[in-house]
Formats: structure tokens, sequence, C-alpha cells
């Protein structure tokens, strides 16, 4: 670290030191030892340098006398004894100096050692303590888990009982429900017995049904057309059957319930659960089908519930269109359903082709169209959207591609709402013309 | 003339990028493009960031940034204040300051004191006292108004307040009684942005659509704060006639809170007009410009303003404005505006009215681009520059008269180098002071010292020691320095600690006498008791020897001084350390930088043949110059050269005088290695300027700083050190450093100097190029004019830090007790501290 000035750095390490571990990032180095070896080690250390600086033994010292005149003679007498003694003097120094030479190292190196040694004690006293305290964690740790354990299973317990006191009521209420429901089923019997009876009598015979005053259930009067057809045709309605993909609500905007009030019956398929119970109730006559019309039968895919009549769809591109051109439009659910094939639905529900085939399922009409059989399974009239959706009036963004693929499999168009086509089957008019010829 | 500038209104949280910080970096832009004689030193409390790019400055302005801590808080906390005070008095002296400028006097986030300002000018901007005037709304919070006015005391102190309009101005005489030639009006400038843009019909457009005007519009720029009046011209617009309602839209054009902006669509709702009033909220000044310009007027009815920048801003972009008839907006807008009663709602429609319908709009824009020329950054500079100049600080600074100091030396003939040192700088400083010198009984002094210097025996202090402004105490670890000690311990003073370490000196007080419990009681004022007890009783059973290296001492006089003058970063680094508060200067020891002299001719005066490789050792010899190692050095060198001589330059003390005689002796050094004897300084420094290489190695060592060194520095030598203490301070190019001893044998360290030697002997080169650069720094760092200044400039200086070992320990607990802090804060923090100290 560079400082500043001397006050700069002074400053900088009495906070430092002040502040200690509690400054942020700064790992402070524990002193290995407590001060006791410590202070010996530094002592020791002192010593080892005086060893150092003094190991060198030499034989011949400066001598020396302070005194004036007899100093010389003095000094000369020391230098004579020092060279008589030489041959025991000499061997002495230089082994003390071997010897000094020797242990000075051995002292140092043996100090390190032990310093070595104290730092290593200490470091494993600080792993022990450690590891000691991770013990003591480990253990309040599994403690805790031990009694958030035999929380869980009182809690569990607990849960388990109320479960079966739940069951017990719910097992109270289907039993209730299905008693309240063959009451229902008995009084609605009933009424259907006076019904008839009274139908019988003729009470509640309409004052001869008019072709043209009638009721119109459908968008824009599809069902007053298609009635119109059949009634030229001269097809009874009780006799016609009719196949309603994307049946929508049993009665408001349906193609099919005007039939249906008229004695006919058919297949209704909607991929809304939430608008099944509606047509099972008005539609108990039809045969109700919970399923997304599609090209293939069995896989399940996810529908899209929108907050608008008739829109909901299994696209979700299709779906967000919807919102993105009316703004009042949200998805609010998405459901799983079961997809159903046109030719399912004849072979398995109807059995033959239906005089009406209505569809309205958003986004996948004209794939529909293109996937039914119509040599097989050839429908008299087909009602089909011809427009996008719209909060306005569309009609003039109306579709040819259908009418053109239509005409192509021999269909006229006979008329267009504004919002739907009906198409009719020029191949039947041509058999009936050449049979009426 | 030095000005430093507080970059608080730039910088400062409160006002970076507002008005006041815009207004502040504008004009110092203008006035740094205008004046380059000017010394400007910016001040930054704020930010580490530099303002180069933002300000265009050139190099006669400089910055400054001082860390205040963790949110400033050395700058706002009255504890901290004596700290804060201490760092701006110290950047004052540092940069010789003349006037001192606050940018934005009346933000809260630095907290001066006027006092610290008295001997330099004060020049303040005044935007407005709106606060002041509309106490009742905005200084209801009694401790944000006491503050508040301590700023006004503050401000009504300046020297000069720079008011930026009229009405301002007049505003501070009304309320409270500024003289007005201290004030003047600098107005404020247009930033070069704000002008007639030449919108394309797309482009009008396209920014119209962003903010969903779909008409003609009255614009209103401002800001979230009632004083604006957006309330009552939303009033006012709902009580114009239908017919203008339909055709003009009213757009409020400021950033608000959601609250205000709820609360001005339900005013708008409730006076029918929701669908017709658009705040925008916050947008991007470009936006602004674009909307300004697109608006058929503009409409600023502010209740008061300090300037009113948006009927400027309108002006220059082209567009007619309705403004406020009172405050500086009247001043602003004068004859080129529809005026209006802030205060009355019906006044406001009728304006709005008027500018609407009846006014010639084409009329008014021409004569708003004729008043805006007032409105440059330009002319603000030039007033502000005025301003500065107006001030006469050239004969600010008075030479007193001289003082009088007392000086307490040993001087020669006693034989320490500190009788030296002390004629060469005693004779220099009496050009600053008349001096008494006081010295130890018992001899006369042989020496020539300036007229205004008189020599006293010590005794005559007593007398006359109310005389002196200061007393000087110039301190060496030898018994020609125990007779001052008296003194610095009784009446203080200023000390010059010439040795870190004096231990040695109190053992030999006290050793002659056996006086252990005086020993005891001097040991006493470095270390505690107990440790004091256990070292003497060890001592003195003989199980320690003398510990005269390893205790330093020298709390007997650093323990008494006011003010210690050390000549190391080494010596002052253990004083402080032991007491933050100490006031101590480092001075260099000087050398005299004189011509250097011919080498040749030095060696014929001497007797030295010129084709000898001469090395030095310098003053006393004893163990402590490592005498008996580069003895046996330099024998084994002249073994293999014969060129080589060594001098002893000094007397060699008795204890080691006969070892040495003996190894020259027996090794045959007689006629390679002499010894001068004491010399006096000039035969001194003659063989200084004769030889090749100086020896100046030191171990153990007492904190000292060498003279001898010194001058072997100033003469451009080629010296050896040992490295450390405050050797270590040379700069390593220029001289050699070898290890310190201390954890070397002898024949270890006799082979260090051994080879260093004869690396230096075989490469003539490196001498030379050592010694220039020992010569450099002795004349940029050691030149005597210049350390005589700084003893003056010292001796002169009453400044006592606000630093203290309490002070930090309370710092300490500060950042304990906040934020805590990391070890980055902690040094930035430090450097301020230690600025201010």
């Amino acid at each position: 670290m560079k400082f500043s000035s001397v006050e700069h750095e002074v400053i900088f390490n009495k906070l430092k030191d002040a502040l200690g571990s509690e400054v942020n990032n700064i790992s402070v180095e524990q002193s290995a030892t407590p001060s006791g070896p410590n202070t010996y080690l530094s002592e020791i250390h002192g010593y080892i340098k005086e060893m150092t600086n003094t190991r060198e033994n030499n034989a011949y010292r400066y001598l020396d006398s302070p005194r004036k005149i007899i100093g010389p003679v003095i000094v000369f007498s020391k230098k004579v004894i020092r060279k008589l003694l030489k041959w025991y003097i000499e061997p002495i120094t230089f082994q003390q100096t071997r010897f000094n030479n020797a242990v000075t190292p051995a002292i140092g190196r043996t100090t390190e050692l032990i310093t070595e040694l104290i730092n290593k004690t200490s470091e494993i006293e600080t792993l022990y303590n450690n590891s000691a305290k991770e013990l003591e964690n480990k253990q309040t740790q599994y403690e805790e888990m031990k009694l958030q354990m035999d929380h869980k299973q009182m809690q569990y317990d607990l849960l388990f009982t109320k479960v079966e006191q739940m069951q017990h009521l719910i097992d109270d209420k289907i039993s209730g429900l299905e008693k309240s429901h063959n009451f229902y089923s008995e009084r609605i019997n009933s009424v259907a017995t006076k019904l008839n009876q009274f139908e019988e009598i003729g009470v509640l015979k309409e004052s001869q049904f008019d072709i043209f005053n009638k009721h119109t259930y459908s968008q824009s009067g599809e069902d007053s057309i298609l009635a119109y057809i059949i009634h030229v045709l001269g097809i009874p309605f009780e006799s016609i059957d009719y196949i309603d993909l994307g049946a929508n609500h049993a009665k408001e905007m349906s193609n099919t319930y005007f039939f249906y009030s008229r004695g006919a019956k058919g297949v209704l398929v909607e991929a809304n659960p939430e608008l099944i119970p509606e047509l099972k109730f008005y539609r108990h006559g039809d045969i109700i089908l919970n399923n997304c019309v599609d090209l293939e039968t069995g896989n399940i895919v996810d529908f899209y519930i929108l907050s608008g009549d008739g829109l909901s769809t299994p696209d979700y591109n299709a779906a967000m269109n919807f919102c993105e051109i009316n703004p009042d439009l949200q998805i609010i659910d998405k459901k799983s359903v079961k997809t159903i094939s046109y030719s399912t639905i004849v072979e398995g529900y109807l059995g033959k082709a239906p005089t009406i085939l209505s569809i309205d399922i958003e986004g996948k009409d004209l794939a529909i169209l293109h996937s039914i059989d119509y040599e097989k399974y050839r429908p008299l009239l087909i009602v089909t959207e011809m427009v996008n959706y719209d909060t306005k009036l569309s009609h003039l963004t109306k579709n040819d591609e259908v009418k053109k693929y239509l005409n192509s499999v021999d269909y006229d168009e006979y008329a267009f709402t504004g919002i739907n086509s009906i198409f009719l089957d020029r191949r039947y008019l041509k058999e009936r013309s050449e049979t009426h010829r | 003339m030095n000005i430093a500038i507080d970059v608080l209104a730039i910088l400062g949280p409160d006002s970076k990028n507002r008005g006041i910080g815009n207004y502040a970096t504008s004009q110092l832009k203008s006035l740094f493009e205008m004046d380059k004689s000017n010394r400007y030193f910016l001040v930054n409390f704020y930010e580490d960031t530099s303002l180069r790019k933002l300000l265009h400055y050139s190099d006669n302005v400089s910055e400054h940034y001082f860390y205040l801590g963790n949110d400033g808080f050395i700058g706002k906390h009255k504890k901290y204040k004596g700290i804060f005070g201490d760092l701006i008095r110290n950047f004052i002296k540092a940069h010789n300051i003349d006037v001192y400028y606050m940018t934005s006097p009346f933000d809260q986030n630095i907290s001066y004191d006027m006092k610290w300002f008295s001997e330099i000018k004060v020049v303040a901007t005044l935007y407005d006292i709106i606060p002041y005037i509309f106490k009742n709304r905005y200084l209801r919070d009694k401790a944000f108004n006491e503050e508040y006015m301590k700023l006004i005391t503050n401000l009504k102190n300046a020297d000069k307040i720079l008011a930026i309009s009229q009405c301002a101005k007049e505003d501070m005489i009304k309320h409270f009684k500024v003289d007005p030639n201290n004030i003047d009006v600098i107005y404020c400038g247009i930033d070069d942005c704000y002008k007639k843009l030449d919108l394309s019909s797309n482009e009008a457009n396209e920014t119209k659509d962003i903010y969903k005007i779909s008409d003609q519009y009255i614009m209103c720029t401002g800001g979230d704060d009632d004083r604006k009046n957006i309330a009552d011209l939303i009033i006012a617009y709902s009580k114009m006639p239908k017919h203008l309602i339909g055709k003009y839209q009213l757009v409020i054009v400021c950033k608000l809170s959601q609250a205000s902006e709820e609360r001005y669509y339900d005013i708008a709702s409730k006076h029918n007009v929701r669908d017709r009033v658009i705040l925008t909220n916050f947008v991007p000044q470009e936006h602004l410009i674009m909307l300004y310009n697109l608006a058929y007027v503009v409409a600023f009815p502010s209740q008061y303003e300090g300037f009113g920048l948006p009927v400027v801003e309108s002006m220059a972009c082209g567009t007619a404005v309705l403004t406020s008839n009172n405050s500086s907006l009247g001043e602003v807008a004068e004859g080129a505006a529809v005026l209006v009663d802030p205060f009355d709602v019906n006044d406001i429609s009728r304006g709005l009215v008027e500018i609407l319908e009846k006014s010639d709009l084409n009329d008014m824009v021409e004569k708003g681009y004729e008043r805006i020329k007032m409105f440059t950054w330009e002319k603000v500079a030039q007033s502000t520059l005025a301003a500065m100049n107006s001030f006469n600080v050239a004969d600010r600074k008075v030479i007193s008269n001289k003082k009088k100091i007392a000086f307490f030396t040993p001087l020669p003939p006693l034989q320490s180098g500190i009788s030296d040192y002390s004629i060469d700088i005693l004779n220099k400083l009496s050009n600053y002071f008349s001096i008494d010198v006081y010295i130890d009984k018992g001899y006369r002094p042989n020496c020539i010292l300036s007229d205004n210097i008189t020599i006293y025996e010590h005794s005559r202090f007593k007398s006359k020691r109310d005389e002196y402004h200061d007393v000087l105490f110039q301190m060496g670890n030898s018994e020609y320095h125990i007779y001052m000690i008296h003194y610095l311990q009784k009446y203080s003073g200023t000390l010059v600690l010439h040795d870190y370490n004096l231990h040695g000196l109190l053992h030999y007080m006290t050793e002659k006498q056996n006086d252990t419990a005086k020993y005891r009681e001097l040991l006493c004022e470095d270390y505690d008791k107990d440790f004091v007890n256990k070292y003497i009783d060890d001592y003195s059973s003989g199980r320690i020897p003398v510990k005269i290296f390893e205790l330093t001492c020298n709390g007997i006089v650093t323990n008494y001084a006011k003010k210690i003058i050390v000549h190391s970063d080494y010596a002052k680094r253990l004083l402080l350390q032991k007491d933050i508060h100490r006031n101590v200067k480092k001075i260099f020891h000087y050398a005299d930088i004189k011509e250097v002299l011919n080498k040749k001719e030095m060696r014929d005066k001497l007797n030295i043949a010129g084709d000898q490789f001469v090395i030095s050792a310098f003053g006393h010899i004893h163990e402590t110059k490592r005498i008996m190692p580069i003895l046996q050095a330099f024998s084994n060198l002249s073994s293999k050269h014969n060129e080589i001589k060594l001098y002893l330059v000094g007397k060699p003390t008795s204890s080691i005088k006969g070892q040495i005689e003996q190894y020259m002796k027996q090794h045959n050094l007689e006629n390679k290695v002499i010894i001068t004897g004491y010399t006096d300084l000039n035969v001194f420094e003659e063989y200084i300027d004769a030889s090749d290489i100086c020896l100046n190695l030191r171990y153990p060592y007492n904190g000292e700083t060498s003279g001898s060194l010194m001058r072997i520095l100033s003469k451009g030598k080629c010296a050896l050190l040992n490295d450390l203490g405050s050797f270590s301070e040379i700069p390593d190019n220029a001289c050699v450093k070898l290890k310190s001893p201390e954890m070397l044998t002898e024949s270890e360290e006799v082979e260090m100097i051994m080879n260093k030697l004869e690396e230096l002997l075989s490469n003539p080169q490196l001498i030379s190029t050592i010694g220039n650069n020992a010569r450099k720094f002795a004349k940029d760092n050691l030149d005597i004019e210049d350390i005589v200044e700084q003893y003056a400039d010292f001796i002169n200086d009453s400044f006592i830090s606000n630093i203290t070992e309490s002070m930090l320990q309370d710092l300490i607990g500060f950042i304990k007790q906040n934020q805590g802090a990391d070890v980055e804060e902690l040094y930035r923090l430090a450097m301020t501290l230690a600025y201010s100290k």
C-alpha cells in the first residue's frame, strides 16, 4: 500500500488496528501463539543473534593496557605468555569455534522447528476448535430437525384425520345428492308424462307450425335458411340429423336448436367443459361430446377459454388475435381436452352422414372441412364461418377459400349471411331432380 | 490570484444535475474559458471524479479531492468540525489561497465556519432566499430553520455575494441589511441548446403524439412545488371562455410525484377541464426544447423565483411568455411578456385571455429575443471574474517585525556534529528571527555568528524567557545536550531531535553515579512502570545486558515539546505512532550545496596521489560505524588492488583505537590505511572532495541522520550505506545500500562490503552515475536556504491539529457504530485525516 504521507500511513494503521476484525475484507492475522511463548521466542531470537555474531572465537585477541609507562611491558609479557600457551589455547579456541559453528545453526534450526510446531499446534488447535464448533452446530441442527420431523408427523396425523372426516362428509353429500337426483328424475319423468298427455290431447299444440312464422336461434338466421331449404326439399324435420361442431350454447346462437325443437337429433361437440352441463340440460336428446374437434382422435390438446362467447379455441395464436381485436376479451383459462375427428363422430356416434353439418371451431374450420371423406359421409348441408372475427360488421372479409374448396367437392353456396355460409350438396339436388324427372 | 472553488453545486447530491448544479457548471465553464491567468483550485469533498471533461479547463485549474467518510460525515458532523476546519486551513495554506468561492452556500452537506477564512476573501453565489421569504412553508422544522439561519449568517459575512438577479440582491439587503456594495448581480445565462428549431410538421406531430397533445397548447413548466402555482394556473385556465379552452390545451411539463399528478388532475376534473389538461411528467431535455418551440404560448405564473429560467428559455425558443409581475420574474421578463399577479387566479385568467386573443405575439417574440441578449454565460463569467478581481489581495501578506527566539545548542569547539549543524542553521535563521543562543557552562564557543545572534550561558534564560516567540532545542544523544533537558521540560518549545534514541544518553547520565532510581524514572517516560521495573531488576542483577539499542527512549524530551523537528520519516513515523497528536515536521538535514571542487587540486593539497583510488569513512571512528569489518574487507581487497587507499577521517574512540592499530600492523596496512584524527569541518570536506567512494555504514542504529552523509551526497559522491532507518529514505539510485548487519556474521558482512567495493572498483561509470544522482537529490532537497525557510515556517506556525488519539478513538467508535469500513475506505479516510493534521 502506498501512502501519501507518514501521517497517512500512521493514521491508517491506527484505524485498521483499532477496527481489527471489524474492518471488512481484512483477515486479521491471529498471533500463532499466546503471548508467553511468543515473548520467549523473541528472547531466543535475541540470543541466537548474539550467538551468530560471536560464534567465531579468535585465539588472538587485541591486547592492551591503559597504563602509560609500563603498559607496553605488560602487553609484551601477555603476548609472550600467549605465544607460550599457543599449543594449549589454539586447539581450545578452534574447538570452541567449531562447536559454536555447529551449535548456533543447530539451535537456530531447532528454534525454527519449534516455531513451526507452535504454529502447527495452534493451527491444529484452531482446526480442532472449529471442528468442535461445527460438530456442536451439527448436533443442534440435528436436534432441530428432529423436532421439526416430530412436528411434521403430528401435522400429518392431524391432516390425515381431517381428510378422513372430509371423506365421510363427501360420501354423505354424494349419497344426499344421489337421493335428490333420483327424486328430481322422478319428478321430471312425471312432468314429462304429464306433458306427453297434454300433447296427446293437443293442449300444447302450436296453432299449426308455419315455416314462415318461426323462431330463430342462430347468429344471423342461418337456421331459418336451413329450415327453408329442408322444407322445400320436403324432408320432415324430425327425420334429419345434425352434427354441430363447436356447439357453444344450447339455444343462443345455435344452428341446430331449431331442428332439435322440431324433433331432430344429432351430435353436439364442444371443447369448453364449462358449457357441457348447459348443453346436457337443454339438449338431453342429443349426444353431447366434450371434445376438441381435430384431424385425429385421442390426442390431448390445450384449449384456451376466452371471456367472450364462442371464441374459445385450441389455437393460441388465434386466441391472442381475438384479444387484440377486442380489448375486452382475455384468455381466462386453459384446459386439457381430448381431440376427436369428424369421421370418429360419424362412425362412433351418428353412424351415418348428417343432414346438417354446422362448423364453428375458431381457426380450424377449413382443415376440418378438408378432412371429411365426402364420398363416404357426405352432409346435405354445411354451415360454416366465412369471415374473420371482429367486433364490427365484417362481411367484407369473407374468405373464399372455403367456398372454392366446397365447390370442388360439389357443394354450392346457397347463402351467405354476412358471417356464415350455407352450402348445399349439388349431387343431392342433381340426384333428386333426376329421380323427380 | 489563487482561487479555491468548492464544487458542491456541481457534485453535491442535492444539486447535481439540477438547477444550481447546471448553473455552476455553465458559469465555471465560461469562467475557465475566459480566464487563464488566475489559478483555480477545485475543492471536491463529494465524488472521486474528474471535472476536466465537464468544465473544459486549462492548466491554471487543478482538482483536489478529499474523502470525508461515508456520507461525508466529516464535513457535516459538529464533532468533526475541528478536523474539517484544519483540512480547509491546511488547504488554504498549502496552495496560498486568496479567495474561497462557495458555489452553493445553502447546501447542508457541508458546514463551514467563517472563522476559517478570516485571512482570505470569501465569495458565494446567492440564488435566492425563498425558504426565508416563505418561511411558513419551508422553515417550519426548527432544526432546519436553525441550520438555514446559520448559513444565512455565513453568507452575510462573505466578502462578496454574487446574486443571480437584482431581486435576489434586494431581498438580501431588505431582510438582512447587507451592504449593497458587497453584492454583485451576475445574472444567469441561457444554454445554447434553447433556440428556435426548424421542425417539420412530421417531427412536430410525432412529438405532440408522444404526449398525446392534439391541439395548440399553452405550456407551463416548473417543478413539484406549490410555489410554482400549477394548481392556480389550471383553475385560471378553466375560467377562460369556452372557445379558448376548446382551442388551446394546457400542457404542464415537469416531473411530478404521483400524489401531485393525481391532485392536479383532480383539480382539472373539478373545474371541468380534465380532458383539456395534460401532465407530461418528466420529459428529456430535447423534448422540452421541442415542446417550448411547439407551444402557442408559455405560462409561468410562479409565486416567486430567484431567476426564472423558464421565462428566458421560452424567449430563446421564440415563444411568447406570460409570467408573474413580482420577484425576479417581472425583472427578467420586463417589457417582453404579459405579466399577471400570481396570487390572483382571475388575473392569471385575464392574462391568459390577453395573450391568447389580443396580444401581438410576433412583437412579443421579437422583444423576447432582444431581452435574452442580456443573459449569456459569457456575461455571467465576466461579472464573476470582475468580482474576484475586485479584491486587492496582493498586499495582504505583511511582513511582520522580526520575532525573537531562543536556541539551545552546543557550539564548537565541542566536538559534536550538531555544533557544526547549528552554526549554519543559526546564521541562515537569523534572516527570519533575532536569536539568543543558550549554551552549556564551562566553554567559550569559537565560531562566527551573525550580528543579531547573541550567545548566553544557559542560566540567563530564566530571566529572559518572556522575550521569546519560541524556544528551540537541538537535541542529540551525547552529554553536550544534558544541560538543555531541564529547560525543555520546564518551558517547552520546539525540539529538534537529531537522534531518535536517546537511551545512550540516559544511561550515561545515570551510570556514573550508579543512580538506578533515576535511570528507572527516565525510562518511565517511554515505558510502563512494570516493564521498566522488570528490566531494571534483570539488568542490575546481571541477567541481561543494558539494552541501549533495543529499548529506544526519547520521552524525556519528546513528551514535553510543543513541536518536534526530525530529519527523517523514520523518526517521524515512530513519534506519531506513539502519539498522533504530536506536531512533528520532517525537515531534511541540510547540506551546503557548493560548487563541486576539483578532486585533483584537493588531492594535491592533501598529499594524495592523483592515480590512487580513495575510499573514505568519516566522523567519529567507533564500532557502530563498522570500522573493523571495513578494515577486513579493505585488507582482502588491497591484496588484489594495489592502487586503493582507505582514509578514516576522524578520531578513533579509545575503545577501538588499539584494535585498529593492531589489525593494521598484522595485515601490513600501515601504508594503505590513513587515520587523520579529528579535523575541522573544512578539512573534513576536503577529504570528501578528494574521495572516490565514501563509506557511511551504521549499526547498531540510534535513529539518527548523518550530517556527514548529507555532505557526501551534496558533493556528488558515491556513498555506501546500510539499508536501515533514515538511511533507507535516500533514493536507491543516489547511493549504494548494503544489508543491515543485524542478521549477518562478521565474515558475511566483510564479504558483502568487499564484493560491493570490488564491483564499484571495476565500474567507474557506475560510481559517477550514483554520484550525479546524489548531487541532484541534495540540490532538490537539502539546500540550506529551503531547509531554513521550512524551519521559520514551522516556528511561526501556531497550528494545533484536532487529530488526537482520543479523536481517532471517537472516529473509530463512529465507524463501528455506523457502517463499518473496508480497507479502501479506511485508506481514503486516513488520507483526508492526514491532510487535516
